[in-house]
């Protein structure tokens, strides 16, 4: 049974009097213990997906419609208070600066400290020797000294490290990261993902959504892959399907691009144009107007997901008769 | 075809004097930003330096079309010195040597429309009619893959990956001989990026360019370059021909740098065996081997001699005490190569 479930989640936006869908009907299931990536492009709708979740999107937005059930309770029918309590507690977030989760006025030790205290209920001794636990466990050196140094006297990847220790501290179920690891350099991206590889495995099998653009960390992590086009999820499977047989264009093409993966010094495989306006998405399949093989239905019919395999389905008409 | 040198950088090094703050440093402490470093550049090729934050690799490129005057080394460009040139003499330069940056919305002038951000360089330097010009400016535009009613429109106006071609064609506006690309791509989404990577690539076989392509994506230098430099605080500290750095790294960095990179390859799952430690601060770099205290493999002399160059095959040289064919066999290379 999936610990977190969103049905059909849409979030819109409001600017001058238009209104535009930038997540647009998503429907995903995260299990405990699994790591889900949600991968995408800029402006695709993947991190308004977490902050919707939670709950935490700017005045000019609104969720217009779906269900987020974590644990068998519906998120979005919760009081402002409700929602309040549940986030840190049961569901986390991990940005991408780790300074939007950090008080520069206070020591790190305090703020870990307040969290223990707050939702797990310890005093204050108890909550500082459990917080240079947690600070070794995420691997800062000279834990104990370092209680009563503020964010700004770490580097960025300690920073990140102090962002987990507190969100090990909340013990959420299930935890959103989104691009954890984006503003850090390669050798130190390294020990953040053995981290939060290790929070999944060896905790109590928290749940976690990694959003990101980078398709390494996602091969090196994730469980199972949600790929997102223009608000919308198009293709989901277990992380070898999608990465060894993609079914939609779009993930087909993305992989493409990976230098990586590209052989020898020939052009990459590129698509024309960029992705599109979420104030004005193209009609039928929002991928069409850049798809190598669409056909005259791809720009009348909206295709809904098409089971290809257990686990793994595209929304493709390719895949219609599937 | 004869290998022609373009460009020949021996022991450039370009120091920051700290200026005084909170602490009152009086000038005397200095950051070492680029620290003796040299290497060759033939024409047609690109010469991929990499590195992480605070490596150097952007102040060397900066130093290399001498928007930064360099402390001290040479530069040779076709020959000529051209360290210390200035006024006109490095005006003439920039004809010849442009750069790319990894924001071009930085570097285009925001009141400028693109039609005439591509004919200023023109202008400056008087090149041909001005009916030659308009031309030249619809030629660039095309040449890019821009349409010609984007030369109307003003940077804001333009996606990431536009402005980027609005970048590339302003570089190319006076028929340059060497384009260094500072993290061109890395602000770009993938589609984008494999785009502009191809545009490049197209550029070079075209006009016979010369790329130094300054990146912290290895994926992104496997692919588009011919050698690659590994920088770690300053200095230089492997070159080799591209595949042979990602198929036998030398120096124990390169090989952890290549450890790091997530493999796009799900079948490929690593377990991660990161390198311990930060990346120190360029302010107060290790004394030795920089690398020294992150190393692996370190032995007492490396905290504090500066290990020298080693060749260890044609074109391939890592500066590593390990390589010194009088010590003892270095242990089983590391776990960099994949």
């Amino acid at each position: 049974m999936s610990l977190l479930s969103v049905r059909d989640l849409t979030t819109e936006f409001a600017t001058d009097g238009r209104r535009a869908r930038v997540v647009d009907g998503v429907s995903f299931d995260l299990a405990a213990g699994e790591i889900l990536g949600l991968v995408g492009e800029s402006g695709c709708g993947k991190s308004t997906t977490g902050f919707s979740l939670l709950r935490l999107l700017p005045p000019n937005a609104r969720i217009a419609a779906g269900e987020v059930w974590l644990d068998g309770e519906d998120l979005l029918r919760k009081t402002d208070e409700e929602m309040r309590r549940i986030r840190g507690s049961r569901i986390a977030m991990v940005f991408q600066d780790p300074m939007t989760s950090l008080d520069p006025a206070f020591p790190v030790g305090d703020q870990i400290a307040e969290v223990l205290e707050e939702h797990r209920g310890m005093g204050r001794a108890e909550a500082t020797a459990e917080a240079v636990r947690l600070l070794r466990l995420v691997g800062i050196p000279s834990a104990e000294a370092r209680l009563r140094s503020y964010p700004h006297e770490f580097s960025g990847g300690m920073r990140q490290r102090i962002v987990i220790a507190i969100t090990l501290a909340c013990d959420p179920q299930v935890l959103i990261a989104d691009e954890p690891t984006t503003a850090l350099d390669v050798t130190i991206q390294a020990q953040i993902l053995r981290l939060l590889r290790a929070l999944n495995t060896e905790r109590r099998q928290t749940g976690i959504l990694l959003i990101t653009h980078d398709l390494g960390v996602v091969a090196q992590l994730c469980h199972r892959v949600a790929v997102m086009y223009a608000g919308e999820i198009v293709e989901t499977g277990e992380i070898e399907a999608i990465f060894t047989q993609p079914a939609h264009p779009y993930t087909q093409a993305l992989l493409g691009f990976l230098p990586a993966r590209a052989r020898g010094r020939g052009d990459l495989p590129a698509i024309e144009g960029a992705v599109p306006n979420p104030f004005a998405y193209p009609g039928g399949c929002r991928f069409h107007p850049r798809c190598g093989r669409a056909f005259a239905d791809c720009a009348e019919v909206h295709p809904p997901p098409f089971p290809i395999a257990p686990g793994h389905s595209a929304s493709c008409l390719l895949h219609r008769h599937a | 075809m004869p290998e022609e040198t373009l460009l020949s950088v021996q022991d450039l090094t370009k120091h920051f004097p700290l200026s005084g703050g909170l602490l009152g440093g009086g000038g005397r402490h200095v950051v070492r930003a680029v620290d003796g470093v040299s290497f060759t550049l033939r024409r047609g090729e690109t010469l991929a330096l990499v590195g992480e934050s605070g490596c150097g690799k952007s102040t060397l490129g900066r130093c290399l079309v001498r928007l930064l005057d360099p402390t001290g080394g040479s530069i040779r460009f076709r020959g000529e010195e051209i360290t210390r040139l200035r006024g006109a003499r490095i005006r003439e330069l920039r004809r010849r040597i442009q750069i790319i940056f990894q924001d071009p919305y930085a570097s285009l002038n925001p009141r400028m429309t693109v039609g005439r951000i591509l004919r200023e360089p023109l202008d400056i330097y008087g090149e041909g009619a001005p009916d030659q010009r308009a031309r030249r400016v619809r030629h660039l535009l095309d040449r890019v893959g821009l349409p010609l009613r984007l030369a109307d429109s003003y940077p804001h106006e333009l996606s990431g990956g536009q402005r980027q071609r609005v970048g590339i064609a302003a570089a190319l506006a006076l028929e340059p001989e060497l384009i260094v690309a500072d993290e061109p791509v890395s602000a770009l989404d993938l589609s984008v990026q494999a785009q502009i990577l191809n545009l490049l690539a197209g550029l070079q076989r075209e006009y016979g360019l010369s790329f130094i392509f300054i990146s912290h994506d290895l994926g992104v230098v496997r692919h588009i370059s011919d050698r690659v430099a590994v920088m770690y605080l300053g200095r230089i500290v492997e070159t080799a021909p591209t595949e042979a750095l990602f198929h036998n790294p030398r120096h124990p960095y390169t090989q952890a740098l290549l450890a790091s990179i997530p493999d796009p390859d799900p079948r490929r799952r690593a377990e991660l065996q990161p390198l311990a430690g930060e990346l120190p601060s360029p302010l107060d770099p290790p004394a030795g081997c920089h690398f020294h205290p992150r190393c692996p493999q370190a032995m007492p002399h490396c905290r504090s001699e500066t290990p020298p160059r080693y060749d260890v095959a044609p074109g391939h040289n890592a500066t590593c005490f390990l390589l010194d064919p009088g010590a003892r066999p270095a242990v089983a290379a590391g776990s960099g190569a994949r």
